[in-house]
């Protein structure tokens, strides 16, 4: 074999590896292109300023800030904490993944224009694109690709010919976002192995792509937050998992020990969800192994220790205690302000040392305190204002407090995990609460929109992801079930003997239902925009909206409907919209709102299709389903694209070609 | 066989492009951007601006906050020195709203100004009606002209 051949074939193999095959490939491309359209390089959420200054002072090699590079102004830089002296910024994990990046875009643009090098490289994407579309079974290859060339040349000749600067130093937090528009891309390709692997190519394709088009993952896929990271991860560590249920000997155990490996790797993202999803892993499939031999265990206990060593290597190397993450160092002065303060997650523990986090207010059903709390730090109060003393706010606090000053933080960690879940239990028996998470907001009560400046932005889940009306099929069909059986085959089956989807449905809806209940205390929120919190459980819930037979059918025997209709249904949603805009005079709130309006009427056709097509299917059509499907899809992805085009202004595009079409919409 | 030139081209053609207009190669064809202004001065020929319609209102579809109508502002400019910026400022002392828009004006012809509508808390526009101001000016580095100003009254329809 010649040398080229053998670079060739080791290429193919690794792109197997990560792809799967050519569609899945096309899937990720094709992702990372439509992310790229709306991508503005620049901060959405104040404090991502903290974050990026963290960024340029990782790939420099230091961990502590040296340099502020971003800022909004003087002295704000919510997020950042305080050890020895030192200001270290925190999501360690999802900052290492763009260093490389980093040193890329910045080596690239010692010879390239830094806007030059995101238009070469979105043109480069496309081209890649086109190449491979082109090789897809039953796809005129020829002209496809001649076609799509063009397409991208003019594309990237109508981006040069609008070209305007773009600074140098910019490109650490274009870096940073590009970071994350490949996390967004792999949880679709994640998704798409996923479901392919269970119930064929084409709804497993239609699942990945629905993730990038039709869910908020499009919406965050630009904005280098962590929950994209996180909800990727969460995906990767269900696939592992399904792997290794469904094949046998040393490439089940080693997909077992993957699965740990990317749930631990959640550690240096976000120690707290870490803490769960490792958790729920851990006892799903400690039940569920066919074996749990001390060989297994030792291997996967191990690769979990490994996965974990870098976060506790940079928790270590920042305060001396491994067990000790940033977010539990006291805060900077300047608090969680802003636009979006991010009162994150609980054991991240921000709630000891910002008064935004004593909003945890469990009983009252509102996280105004949260609000209040936050608002404080507008007027430089910043987050020396004590928390409030309410139980649960006093109870966060203590159990922080004893977390940072204790050497060997585990402990506390336990209880204020236990207490977490306790607390959001408390709040499932709260339904106008419920009501305002999941299904409709408007005007919450209790949330601060001050900080917002009155605009009512904040989605509901259903609101953002309307295509979940099709869950309302799952109680339909666990009913169903129930009644089928006679009274003695009640008992609960030995998870073991369970088919390894079944399996897996069981760890995606422990993962959901864990990952959702620990955030319930905080919810509804400000500068959520779409429950962003709730984030990783968006993959899941399209997970397991294609594990409903209803759907399933109507995707796959109905495609080309599928595609058309989802086509016609986005032309509606933009039509209607833009209408309202222009016609109705809308502000930004009320333009959101809109949405949220027109996106539950889309769930609630989609729900009635799919639960009446499980019903009666000789009376529903798998049509009348897959445009039920493709409606919610439709207008999710016009509300992606015009939050990108529209609504939300900050930063400059990445290709100016895209600004020049955002200035001819019309404005809100 | 055409279509493998074509990529192969196209790929070309990006990379010499990138190339030719970095910061080795030196020929620049990034424009100022479309928000940056400098020195220079602008002729107004009239400003067009519905001041009567400016009000208070209750925000739609469950908003539950009550927005600042401004109303648009159409000028229309004769001739232009330089890279000035039209301005437009609505000011509502009394309930602390002040509203900017602006546009860098590049050439002659007519530029709208719509600021985006205000949003405040539920009850914060409590009278029937405030005084408010309308301003549009002329500004640049070296200059700072008023070409409309008009007090007005803002009617509260909530």
């Amino acid at each position: 074999m010649s040398g080229p051949e053998r670079v060739r074939r080791r290429l193919r193999t690794a792109a197997r590896w990560a792809f799967a095959d050519r569609y899945g490939l096309v899937l990720w491309l094709g992702l990372l292109c439509w992310f790229g359209l709306t991508w503005r390089v620049g901060v959405f959420i104040q404090d991502t300023y903290a974050t990026a200054n963290t960024l340029v002072a990782l790939a420099d090699g230091q961990l502590h800030v040296t340099e502020i590079r971003y800022s909004l102004t003087l002295g704000s830089q919510p997020g950042l904490h305080r050890y020895d002296g030192l200001l270290y910024g925190r999501n360690y994990g999802q900052l290492a993944l763009a260093v490389p990046l980093v040193w890329a875009l910045e080596g690239v643009a010692t010879v390239v224009d830094p806007r030059l090098l995101l238009a070469g490289l979105w043109a480069g994407l496309g081209l890649a694109f086109v190449t491979q579309v082109g090789r897809l079974d039953g796809v005129d290859r020829e002209r496809t690709v001649t076609a799509g060339s063009v397409v991208v040349a003019l594309l990237f000749a109508g981006s040069v010919l609008t070209a305007t600067n773009l600074d140098p130093d910019r490109l650490a937090l274009a870096a940073y976002q590009l970071s994350t528009m490949a996390a967004a891309a792999t949880a679709g390709l994640l998704l798409y192995r996923l479901v392919a692997d269970w119930h064929g190519r084409r709804i497993g394709l239609a699942a990945g792509a629905a993730l990038g088009l039709a869910t908020p993952v499009g919406f965050w896929a630009t904005i280098p937050k962590r929950h994209t990271l996180v909800a990727a991860l969460v995906l990767a560590t269900v696939y592992a998992f399904a792997v290794s249920r469904r094949t046998d000997g040393r490439t089940a155990l080693r997909a077992r020990a993957a699965a740990y490996a990317f749930a631990g790797a959640i550690t240096w993202v976000h120690a707290f969800e870490a803490f769960f999803v490792v958790g729920v892993l851990g006892i799903v499939d400690l039940l569920t192994a066919r074996s749990n031999r001390p060989r297994d265990l030792l291997v996967v206990g191990l690769v979990l220790l490994l996965a974990a060593t870098p976060m506790l290597a940079t928790n270590y190397a920042i305060s001396g205690n491994p067990a000790e993450p940033p977010r539990l160092l006291p805060n900077v002065d300047g608090g969680d302000v802003e636009f979006s303060p991010d009162t994150d997650g609980g054991a991240d523990g921000s709630g000891g040392t910002d008064g935004a986090n004593s909003g945890t207010d469990g009983g009252s059903g509102s996280t105004g305190s949260g609000g209040d709390g936050t608002s404080g730090t507008q007027d430089g109060e910043s987050a020396r204002t004590p928390p409030d003393t309410d139980p649960v706010g006093s109870f966060v606090e203590s159990t922080v407090d004893t977390a940072s000053s204790t050497a060997g933080a585990v402990e506390p960690i336990w209880t204020f995990a236990g207490g977490a879940v306790a607390d959001g239990v408390d709040t499932l028996d709260e339904p106008a609460r419920l009501s305002h998470v999941f299904v409709r907001s408007g005007h919450v009560p209790g949330v601060s929109y001050r900080l917002n400046d009155y605009e009512v932005i904040e989605l509901t889940l259903l609101e953002a992801t309307p295509i979940l009306g099709a869950l309302l099929a799952v109680p339909v069909l666990a009913g169903r079930r129930l009644t089928g059986v006679t009274f003695d085959s009640l008992r609960p089956p030995d998870p073991r003997t369970l088919s390894p989807r079944r399996q897996t449905d069981s760890l995606v809806v422990a993962l959901a239902v864990v990952l959702t209940v620990v955030y319930l205390p905080r919810l509804p929120l400000f500068s959520q925009l779409t429950v962003r919190y709730l984030h990783p459980v968006v993959p899941l819930a399209v997970y397991g909206v294609c594990r409903v037979p209803a759907v399933r059918t109507a995707v796959v025997d109905e495609t080309a409907w599928l595609w058309r209709a989802y086509v016609g249904s986005l032309l509606l949603a933009v039509t209607v919209v833009l209408g309202g805009i222009v016609g109705l005079g809308l502000a930004l709130g009320e333009a959101v709102q809109y949405h949220a309006l027109w996106n539950l009427a889309a769930a609630t056709v989609c729900a009635l299709a799919v639960v009446g097509r499980t019903l009666a299917p000789e009376r529903v059509t798998t049509r009348t389903v897959a445009a039920g499907l493709a409606l919610p899809a439709g207008f999710t992805t016009a509300f992606l694209a015009l939050s990108g085009l529209v609504y939300f202004e900050y930063g400059t595009y990445a290709f100016d070609l895209v600004r020049v079409v955002a200035d001819l919409l019309p404005t809100l | 066989m055409v279509r493998r030139y074509l990529t192969t081209g196209v790929a070309l053609f990006v990379v010499v492009v990138s190339l030719s207009t970095g910061p080795l190669a030196g020929a620049d064809v990034t424009n100022e951007r479309a928000t940056d202004f400098g020195e220079g001065t602008a002729t107004v020929s009239s400003v067009d601006v519905e001041a009567a319609s400016i009000r208070v209102t209750d925000g739609r579809f469950g908003t539950g906050v009550e927005y600042v109508r401004p109303p648009t502002a159409t000028v229309s400019v004769e001739s232009v020195t330089g890279r000035p910026r039209l301005v437009y400022l609505v000011s509502i002392p009394n309930v602390d709203v002040e509203l900017v828009e602006t546009t860098v004006v590049t050439g002659p012809g007519t530029y709208r100004l719509e600021p985006e509508d205000h949003g405040m808390a539920t009850g914060t526009a409590d009278a029937g009606t405030y005084d408010g101001t309308l301003t549009v000016r002329v500004q640049s580095f070296t200059a700072d002209r008023t070409v409309y100003r008009e007090n007005v009254t803002v009617e509260v329809a909530t």
